[in-house]
């Protein structure tokens, strides 16, 4: 149980987190005093940094706003730099509760999976907001279902735990806007593996969702232009999982 | 006598554009005559037209001074934006460049057009038009990707910045403050290595 401790790291991507990422972070060290946890500050206007500092985290703070995707990646670059062996990831606004993280680390331990994507919509009829905004994340689950041969439930979660080697492939290529969807098909496509594990998710703590109504929209299209044209990319043989294995000994 | 009024324009068109680049610090008013020197000489361009009388009532009067204007505001935002240093001189040359052809084609419409027509085959003034949207088309899609670029190395920039920065953090951390991590405290200095 506590082996995973000690060559874990918990990723927070925060911007203007300031009302629930002290909270959170307290949770985690009450939960899991072991765990590393990084909060990366994506230029935030607030006192993030200073928050997460205060609160016992290492602070990535990126000097200007880069959007999730550069958060992230920084993120995953720092993790594979400092030689972390799992990686998790999750929101700063306390949606992810971390009592279910030992859950994403057991299923990235038992199915061998490179990815473990905590999904809502796995086992209970969960809702996410508005009918717009449910119908949408539906209408997205499909069609990357479609793009990865596999049923993914829940593509824009961001609770996810990551072995080394999709670490090591984020790293190198995040998608940049919105993430979650893309980054899904592109480790798919590289050979890598991903798998959906049912967690709950809690209401936001504080905070604004990243993604306003008419947002949504926009969000919509954007992957969905994304993950088509991934398709028609070829594969990249250098970040093929087998080579990265190999390569770069991981 | 149409066309040396024409020259002399061209002339004090570039005249004032040099002034621009030249001085643009400490002459900047002068600059901004001569400028206005240009416009009053489009204005003057088009006066001349008007000696042609079949050309009075002619919607090519009318193209001529909106050309003209526009490739004005091309060519003094431009080298404004040069000037308050918010354009590199090598995009701006593109714009100056179109400027100029739009001021061209302003001021010598029929010979512009023609040798347009001999060069690309096109008969038609709509198709010219195509030729120059197609241009502005190709700019403004050079421009995004390289808008893309950019983002890219400003993005991997910042990473690295964010990352060497927790690294001081710690590095500090552990040089200065009390260890946190009682197992990862430096080991003591070998003796004899003060410096």
């Amino acid at each position: 149980m506590t082996a995973w401790l000690n060559d874990s790291l918990l990723l927070i991507p925060a911007y203007n987190e300031e009302a629930a990422l002290g909270s959170l972070l307290d949770e985690v060290r009450g939960l899991f005093p072991a765990l590393a946890v990084a909060v990366v500050d994506d230029g935030s206007e607030d006192r993030t940094p200073e928050i997460a500092r205060a609160h016992g985290a290492v602070v990535l703070g990126l000097p200007c706003n880069l959007g999730v995707g550069g958060t992230m990646q920084a993120g995953f670059e720092y993790a594979i730099t400092r030689g972390y062996r799992q990686v998790i990831r999750c929101d700063g606004d306390g949606q992810h509760p971390p009592a279910e993280i030992p859950k994403l680390l057991a299923a990235l331990q038992s199915s061998g999976a490179d990815l473990v994507v905590g999904s809502r919509f796995l086992d209970e009829r969960a809702y996410a907001g508005t009918i717009l905004r449910h119908a949408g994340i539906r209408g997205l689950a499909a069609l990357l279902s479609a793009a990865c041969r596999q049923r993914i439930t829940d593509p824009t979660s961001g609770f996810q735990a990551l072995n080394r080697l999709a670490a090591f492939f984020l790293a190198r290529n995040c998608p940049a806007d919105y993430p979650e969807p893309e980054s899904i098909a592109l480790l798919t496509r590289q050979g890598y593996r991903v798998c959906e594990t049912a967690v709950a998710f809690r209401a936001r703590q504080g905070g604004q969702s990243s993604i306003g109504n008419r947002m949504a929209l926009y969000y919509a299209l954007k992957v969905a232009l994304a993950l088509v044209l991934d398709r028609a990319r070829a594969v990249d043989p250098r970040f093929h999982r087998e080579r990265v294995k190999g390569d770069w000994g991981l | 006598m149409n066309y040396l009024v024409d020259v002399l324009g061209i002339l004090l068109i570039l005249a004032s554009g040099l002034f621009f680049v030249i001085w643009r610090k400490r002459l900047g008013w002068l600059a901004r005559a001569g400028l206005l020197l240009g416009i009053v000489l489009i204005v003057i361009f088009t006066g001349v037209t008007l000696h042609d009388p079949g050309s009075l009532h002619s919607p090519e009067l009318k193209l001529r001074g909106v050309t003209g204007l526009l490739s004005f505001l091309v060519l003094i935002v431009t080298l404004e934006a040069v000037r308050r240093t918010r354009m590199r001189e090598r995009y701006a040359l593109l714009w100056v460049g179109t400027g100029l052809v739009i001021l061209l084609f302003a001021i010598f419409p029929r010979s512009a057009m023609a040798w347009l027509q001999q060069l690309t085959g096109m008969q038609y003034v709509t198709a010219v038009v195509v030729v120059i949207f197609g241009f502005l088309l190709l700019v403004a899609f050079h421009i995004s990707i390289m808008l893309s670029r950019l983002q890219d190395n400003q993005g991997r920039a910042v990473r690295r910045i964010a990352l060497l920065e927790a690294r001081l953090e710690a590095l500090e951390a552990k040089r200065e403050g009390p260890p946190r991590n009682p197992v990862s405290a430096p080991p003591p200095a070998p003796p004899g290595r003060a410096s």
